[in-house]
């Protein structure tokens, strides 16, 4: 857990900086009127304090041998998903909802599930049109139709 | 009016057929999200959140709480029966709850579970009709020094009990303060820390910050090793005999139900903290505390009254401080504001029909859960059965759909999903997440009542501890500040569990 905390350690000092700094610029005014920039200063401050306290703690330990491994092998699956789901938002306006939910449930199902094509794609299928008719109609909310359909209409 | 009329007026308000209607989905909601790993009480409220735009504020809010107290009822059976805990605050039931499955009495733990979580929970309710009005008596001298004091001591409760390192606890309150100013300055309407983004001059929603970091960062946690659950497949009998176990565990209900009312009312407790506090008072009283973890009924009867007791009395303080004391108040308190109620001690005077609406159809509430839990068990056990890769991807877009539904906005999901990149790393690295969704919630109350004080006070610190309230909290907030610091200096370990 050392080496977990010198990583997030670091990477908190550094965000606490640069939001001390950024609230510094918007301004910290008066005392007796604060700025917008006095909370946010004060409470990344205080982070940074508390992360630079952690980092030299962390760094201590772990030049004393006691980090233990990071291990990375467990993240794979994890990060996929992430970038999936990024790209299913990004997709979201162009494709609408019903293309690009079928393809997210068929994806999930089939690489990460582990179940054949066959039943990934009845899955799929149903479970997007149960959503789009669950929500969109039934509940009246105007999911994306998808750009690229509007486009490709004749006329 | 007084307090039986009152109740009688919360009676026809939660009796009406459309709240009835929302009590049963939220208590039945609640029942699946506890009996259904992954998800939670968090995750399955902000999951309903925008349905409650289309329905009455008094409806919303007894289906969001009906789905809190529901997952306490529904997270025992998982408890017992699979060793797996649906909800946080069942763990502690698995010790002895599983340990009495193997033994064929999963009936009778089941049984126990159901009727003391019935007993507490109505023990709870009466607390908090009684103990709500005196309290939001007492907050109305409350002014911004006091609120100011009020909330920075619940902010070093909430760190120093949580589970992990405080250190790290206190740091992620801060980032969640820090969370909580994005958007326009209330004072100068100027847009802070937005980055460019439009959709960030209202602020991050509560929604998508709490669906990634508890639902989305919950299933790439899961994805990392396959989820296998096995259930102990035995006879489910004796729910409704064997009243002699159940008599011998009735002080443990008792002492479980007291327990959890005051550990529900504190700062940061709520039904998780509850469960494990009552737990270690139920082994202090046993004349066999040895016999703990080997299938004893008291076991399982105390933490699961415990746990229930602190779901109903954590409303104590959200209704009548407007402070809410753990993640899960927090996102009712979210609700509440969505539907233009403002909790605190204005509530009960301003929107009575919430308040005792809420307060009665919990009651109701709690006869739909006896009735649902005892004869729907063998069902619930069957739902366990759906196999992880099938339930995910039906998670993950209810996620999806519910963040986007609140304003029709595709930044949301990204925000989920940024959010819920932030949780797994958290969980990686050892951070919990409530003290920072808390301190998110309690930001805005935060600066605004510091900066007012400063105002008020001519730019004087003296304010916070001039007036006798805000000196109260503040000395309470700097005492256990400073004792856990200190406790920590003198283990030598500040940034190990301790500190």
């Amino acid at each position: 857990m050392e080496r977990h905390n010198l990583y997030s350690s670091s990477l908190l000092l550094a965000m606490a900086s640069l939001i001390c700094y950024k609230a510094y610029r918007i301004g910290l005014g008066r005392p007796d009127n604060p700025g917008e920039g006095f909370a946010p200063f004060w409470i990344s401050f205080v982070l940074a304090l508390l992360s630079a306290y952690l980092l030299f703690g962390s760094y201590l330990k772990v030049m004393k041998g006691r980090g233990g491994p990071i291990g990375v092998a467990t993240w794979r699956k994890p990060v996929y998903l992430l970038f999936l789901l990024f790209l299913y938002a990004f997709l979201l306006r162009f494709l609408g909802f019903l293309a690009v939910t079928f393809l997210l449930m068929l994806f999930l199902l089939y690489s990460f599930g582990g179940e054949s094509l066959r039943k990934s794609l009845l899955f799929s299928v149903l479970i997007s049109f149960i959503f789009y008719f669950l929500f969109a109609r039934g509940l009246q909310l105007p999911l994306p139709t998808g750009l690229i359909w509007d486009y490709l209409k004749p006329g | 009016m007084g307090i039986a009329e009152y109740i009688i007026y919360g009676f026809s308000v939660a009796t009406q057929p459309e709240n009835l209607f929302y009590c049963f989905v939220g208590v039945f909601i609640g029942t699946l999200i506890g009996v259904l790993p992954g998800i939670g009480p968090t995750g399955a409220m902000s999951l309903l959140l925008p349905v409650t735009f289309h329905i009455s504020p008094v409806g919303a809010i007894i289906m969001l709480a009906g789905i809190y107290y529901g997952c306490q009822y529904g997270g025992s059976i998982t408890s017992i029966l699979v060793n797996i805990p649906g909800e946080a605050s069942t763990v502690i039931t698995c010790l002895d709850g599983y340990e009495m499955a193997k033994k064929g009495k999963a009936g009778i733990a089941l049984g126990v579970s159901t009727i003391g979580s019935f007993i507490a929970g109505t023990l709870s309710i009466f607390g908090l009709m009684f103990l709500a009005f005196p309290i939001a008596k007492f907050a109305l001298k409350f002014g911004p020094p006091e609120y100011f004091s009020l909330v920075c001591m619940g902010l070093v409760i909430l760190t120093f009990l949580t589970r992990g390192s405080m250190l790290k606890a206190l740091m992620m309150a801060l980032i969640g303060l820090f969370i909580g100013l994005i958007g326009l300055d209330p004072f100068t309407a100027r847009p802070r820390f937005t980055f460019g983004f439009k959709e960030l001059m209202d602020g991050v929603g509560i929604v998508p910050l709490v669906m990634g970091l508890f639902g989305v960062s919950e299933i790439l946690i899961n994805l990392e090793e396959e989820l296998t659950r096995e259930i102990y497949r035995t006879q489910i009998a004796g729910l409704y005999r064997s009243l002699k176990e159940w008599v011998s565990a009735k002080w443990a209900i008792i002492r479980g139900s007291i327990v959890g009312f005051i550990v529900g009312i504190l700062p940061g407790g709520g039904a998780v903290l509850a469960s494990f506090v009552a737990y270690a008072v139920e082994k202090r009283f046993s004349s066999t505390p040895e016999k703990f973890g080997t299938g004893l009924i008291e076991g399982v009867a105390a933490p699961e009254s415990a746990n229930n007791a602190a779901a109903q009395s954590s409303l104590i303080p959200l209704l009548s401080l407007g402070i809410p004391s753990n993640v899960v108040m927090a996102v009712l308190y979210g609700g509440l504001l969505i539907h233009n109620i403002q909790p605190g001690p204005l509530l009960l005077k301003e929107h009575p029909d919430v308040f005792w609406g809420l307060v009665m159809s919990m009651y109701v509430g709690n006869i739909m859960l006896l009735l649902l839990n005892l004869p729907l068990i063998g069902i619930w056990v069957r739902l366990l059965r759906i196999p992880y890769k099938y339930l995910f991807p039906i998670v993950l877009l209810f996620c999806i759909v519910g963040v986007y539904s609140l304003n029709n906005s595709i930044f949301e999901i990204y925000l989920m999903v940024f959010f819920g990149f932030v949780g797994y790393l958290m969980r990686k690295f050892g951070f919990e997440a409530a003290p920072l969704v808390m301190a998110y919630v309690l930001s805005p109350l935060l600066e605004s009542s510091f900066r007012q004080s400063l105002s008020l006070s001519g730019g004087s610190f003296s304010i916070f501890f001039s007036k006798p309230i805000s000196l109260s909290f503040m000395a309470v907030a700097l005492f256990l500040l400073l004792f856990q610091i200190f406790s920590a200096i003198k283990k030598g370990r500040m940034h190990k569990s301790s500190f």
